[in-house]
């Protein structure tokens, strides 16, 4: 298993570079460089913050060496100072990092929670009423702009009703809570943004079950499993679920960029002081240094969570040999 | 007459298509008698696999047993409750499936799904249940019954496999054992092997066996009786020496002639012409008409009624009568 | 071979006019076109027109879906607003879909070190997750509509050429393949004329659904206010001061919103629709 992980681990070292190379490209995307765009867009830009541009990325040297030096930084994970209250960008992105990640992981928990037994049933109801309601809410969701349907939420649940906030992490005053109605206040102020971020996840890991189940009750082993005198009941859900659950498994990683790049609309509707919320507002001050920071560190997060959805696929999947 | 075991009267499987019903079988009769091993010969789409599949009740849709009877020990299957028919299902009457490498479910050992007929049938739990799996493991020759035992199905070799289909086939020690196709994905030499293991089951277990199989190199080998199937509709049946040495029909001669050691001709391999009908594509008349050699008007016309010859030897064309 | 194409058109037609959410989408879809193209006739007012005597107005039979907070009609905003949802979705996915054929093609037909080179970037691609990829290149171009049109185009091919690269894979040993090549077809020929050809439903197939998407992702850019920048309108920058006046303006939200939603779901209906007509082994 070490020996497989390790393997797995050396396979997206070449990704990791071209992500590099990507992010390191983009900064020289226009014409004159990152200093020239920056000065066109917002006038406010200082001779101060060209010079900084300058020597964070070397834009004097020939381009191997500036690549080589950001190779360098990005390998210590030094994207450089904010230049909005000159700390470091990293700092700042760490602080976030948890918020982001609790956000993200209730989202997927509610997300296999509900969908898997939902697409399960209507693929072994296939064709029933069930499965047509199931099939037309599906195309619902994801035919719907998440962001609108946070503000429809956040409109009667917040707006009309006044039974949940709107927006931030907590009461202003909850420090002085008792423990437990602080963690009270918390997931009361997650249910809105963890519902939302997760809905366009539910109908489509719903459907990709749904599918998966559906292939997996035509394959001959399920005939072979009633052959033998199985209950239906047994049949499905011993025989298939165990088959359509597996790439099912992989799905949780493959969600992942889904659901960080999508924190960067929710997060910022829900005022939730996460990674994407933090990006948005440094794209929103030109502040390059903690972009580039956030967006390498959610194509980091993303690729650990493939390799982490890959390694549980080895686990649970006695075919594949490691 | 020997004593019957399973009679199959009029038995017709029809499918629901879009354009139409498909008489995949279409009212055709076969019995088998105790301990005794039945082919059932057919190019495939003559519909034999299906025939043997509604013996069981598990045609696939949208295919569905549109009527006639199938008699096991007096008692009609196609009539009994759903769950009265999963006690016959696995226990009584059991099947070997064409497909070794894809009948056997990949994510459970071969100990697991073969003691799940032990306790479901025989209700053996824990270690006797393994005592009995390594029983059979051992009664269908393999050798290293315990690594097997805990061995997953893509561990295991073709041959291998087959034998672990045939054990779940006869943990129960059924009286009948329907194999369908059980040796065409193997190799030539595991194929003679599988014949002999089953020949061999037969006599130690008091089996009757069906025989599915497109070659007559095999039926050669192994049966007792013979049904030639085509286009689903018998066309000649009756004793092995009776229909290899005095062939009534000119599909069972076609199909004598083009394997390469049983038939007349020996220097050049004979191939019918045509090829069987497509489903909704049936000539009306006698099915063979458009491929046989000796075609007649009336063949075109009618339908061949059964022309008997001595003891149980049938056959279903003008040839020799209305 | 013409006349295979014809029938196997004729035949998909032959499902997708049973379907009626299919056809439902198509309807909606053609509609939605008609009207984005006479937006000019229809608006009752000049999108742009302010009036600040006459801001928020909830909607009546003057101002159909209200106004905005400086006194625009929303409805007329939304009529404009559709040119540049469906013109962002058209030409954005025109650009992924040139560029996600080209890659795909390559790398099924080449295969080998063509083929790993592709795939390696199209996992690279993929592991950056889009919306970030989205924001970096906008900070970096600035924001406007022609630039989310290039940016999502440059970053939503990924999945066609996957989809295009299978079917490659798929095709390119096939018989009709085969006897072009041995009659001396050369590469480009073989794989627009031969191959392409007979892989274009499924291609067809993932655009529609791509114009969804697009519509879908400029609209989210804009309400970000990283897309389509005012004066212009566009229902994603509408649905942007729907958020400053939610507890004030509900129409300001509910109205660019639906509208979105019901374009995209026609897409999508369309797209399932065309899906199930052209593989219909998918539903049985």
């Amino acid at each position: 298993m070490a020996k497989y992980i390790f393997k797995r681990l050396l396979l997206s070292i070449p990704v990791l570079f071209g992500i590099t190379l990507i992010t390191f490209a983009i900064i020289h995307i226009t014409p004159g460089g990152p200093t020239a765009i920056q000065s066109n867009m917002n006038a406010k830009v200082s001779a101060d913050s060209v010079a900084k541009l300058r020597a964070l990325y070397d834009l004097d040297k020939p381009v191997q060496v500036q690549y080589l030096k950001w190779l360098g930084r990005m390998a210590r994970l030094d994207f450089g100072e904010s230049f909005n209250d000159n700390r470091p960008a990293l700092d700042k992105i760490l602080e976030k990092i948890p918020n982001t990640l609790l956000l993200n992981i209730l989202s997927l928990f509610l997300i296999f929670i509900i969908a898997v037994p939902i697409g399960v049933y209507s693929a072994v109801k296939q064709n029933s009423v069930f499965d047509k309601i199931f099939s037309v809410s599906t195309l619902i969701g994801y035919s719907m702009p998440t962001f609108w349907l946070a503000l429809l939420l956040m409109m009667y649940f917040g707006v009309y009703l006044h039974i949940l906030p709107v927006s931030g992490m907590r009461s202003q005053d909850a420090g002085r809570f008792p423990l437990y109605l602080q963690i009270f206040d918390r997931l009361w102020h997650l249910a809105l943004p963890v519902f939302v971020s997760a809905f366009g996840g539910l109908a489509s890991i719903s459907r990709y079950t749904r599918s998966s189940m559906l292939e997996v009750i035509r394959q001959d082993y399920i005939r072979t499993a009633r052959a033998k005198g199985l209950p239906e009941s047994r049949v499905i859900y011993k025989h298939a679920l165990k088959n359509a659950l597996l790439p099912i498994v992989t799905l949780l990683g493959l969600s992942l960029p889904g659901l960080i790049g999508g924190g960067f609309i929710f997060e910022t509707i829900f005022s939730w002081p996460g990674m994407g919320r933090l990006g948005y507002e440094a794209a929103m001050n030109f502040d390059y240094t903690v972009i580039m920071g956030v967006v390498t560190f959610g194509a980091v997060l993303t690729l650990l969570g493939n390799i982490i959805a890959d390694i549980t696929y080895a686990l649970v999947d006695p075919r594949i040999r490691y | 007459m020997r004593e019957k075991l399973l009679n199959i009267n009029e038995l017709a499987v029809h499918f629901k298509l879009e354009e139409g019903i498909f008489k995949a079988v279409d009212g055709i009769n076969i019995s088998v008698g105790k301990k005794e091993t039945v082919c059932l010969v057919g190019e495939s789409g003559s519909g034999k696999t299906l025939t043997a599949l509604a013996v069981m009740r598990l045609i696939p849709k949208p295919g569905f047993i549109a009527g006639g009877e199938v008699l096991f020990l007096g008692q009609d299957l196609l009539k009994v409750q759903e769950e009265q028919m999963r006690e016959i299902r696995g226990a009584r009457v059991s099947m070997v499936f064409q497909e070794p490498f894809t009948c056997l479910n990949p994510v459970y050992t071969v100990g697991d799904q073969i003691g799940e007929s032990v306790d479901l049938h025989i209700g053996l739990k824990g270690l006797q249940k393994k005592t009995r799996v390594l029983e059979v493991l051992q009664l269908v020759g393999i050798s290293d019954a315990t690594r097997v035992y805990g061995a997953y199905p893509h561990e295991l070799s073709g041959g291998m496999r087959q034998r672990v289909m045939i054990a779940m086939g006869i943990v129960s020690e059924p009286d009948l054992l329907i194999a369908d196709e059980p040796t065409t994905a193997l190799d030539v030499t595991i194929q003679a092997q599988i014949l002999e293991l089953l020949a061999a089951l037969k006599e130690k277990l008091s089996l009757s066996i069906l025989l599915v199989t497109h070659d007559l190199g095999i039926v050669n080998e192994t049966g007792d009786r013979v049904y030639v199937m085509y286009s689903g509709r018998i066309m000649e049946s009756g004793p092995k020496k009776d229909i290899f040495s005095g062939t009534k029909h000119p599909y069972t001669e076609g199909l004598l002639k083009s394997v390469p050691d049983l038939g007349p001709v020996k220097n050049r391999l004979y191939t019918i012409p045509g090829s069987i009908p497509e489903p909704l594509k049936v000539p009306g008349g006698c099915r063979f008409h458009p491929r046989c050699p000796y075609v007649m008007d009336i063949c075109r016309e009618k339908e061949p009624a059964e022309t008997k010859f001595n003891g149980e030897h049938s056959a279903w064309c003008f040839r020799y009568g209305k | 071979m013409r006349k295979k194409n014809f029938s196997i058109g004729s035949v998909v037609w032959g499902r997708l006019k049973k379907n009626k959410l299919a056809l439902l989408g198509a309807w909606i879809v053609l509609l939605l076109s008609l009207l984005a193209l006479a937006a000019p006739l229809l608006a009752p007012c000049s999108p742009f027109e302010q009036d600040i005597g006459n801001r928020l107005l909830s909607p009546s039979s003057r101002h159909y879906c209200g106004t905005d907070e400086l006194g625009r009609d929303i409805f007329s905003r939304m009529l404009y607003g559709a040119r540049v949802s469906l013109s962002v979705g058209f030409i954005a996915v025109f650009i992924s879909t040139i560029i996600g054929i080209l890659l795909g093609a390559l790398a099924g037909y080449f295969g080998g070190g063509v083929d790993n080179l592709i795939m390696r970037f199209v996992d690279i691609m993929l592991s950056i997750p889009t919306l970030f990829f989205i924001l970096m290149l906008i900070v970096f171009l600035g924001p406007s509509i022609f630039n989310v049109m290039l940016i999502i185009g440059l970053t939503g091919w990924t999945d066609l050429a996957r989809l295009v690269r299978a079917e490659f894979l798929s095709l390119k040993n096939r018989e009709y393949v085969l006897s072009a090549r041995v009659a001396g077809a050369s590469n480009n020929r073989i794989i627009f004329h031969h191959i392409l050809r007979n892989a274009l439903s499924p291609v067809f197939v993932s655009v529609i659904f791509g114009v969804g998407g697009a519509i879908l992702l400029e609209s989210g850019l804009s309400f970000l206010g990283l897309g389509v920048q005012p004066p212009d309108a566009s229902w994603g920058n509408i649905l942007s001061s729907g958020k400053d006046y939610i507890e004030k303006a509900w129409w300001l939200t509910v109205f660019p919103g639906l509208a979105i939603f019901v374009t995209v779901m026609s897409y999508n209906l369309l797209g399932e629709g065309l899906r199930d007509a052209v593989d219909p082994r998918l539903v049985e």
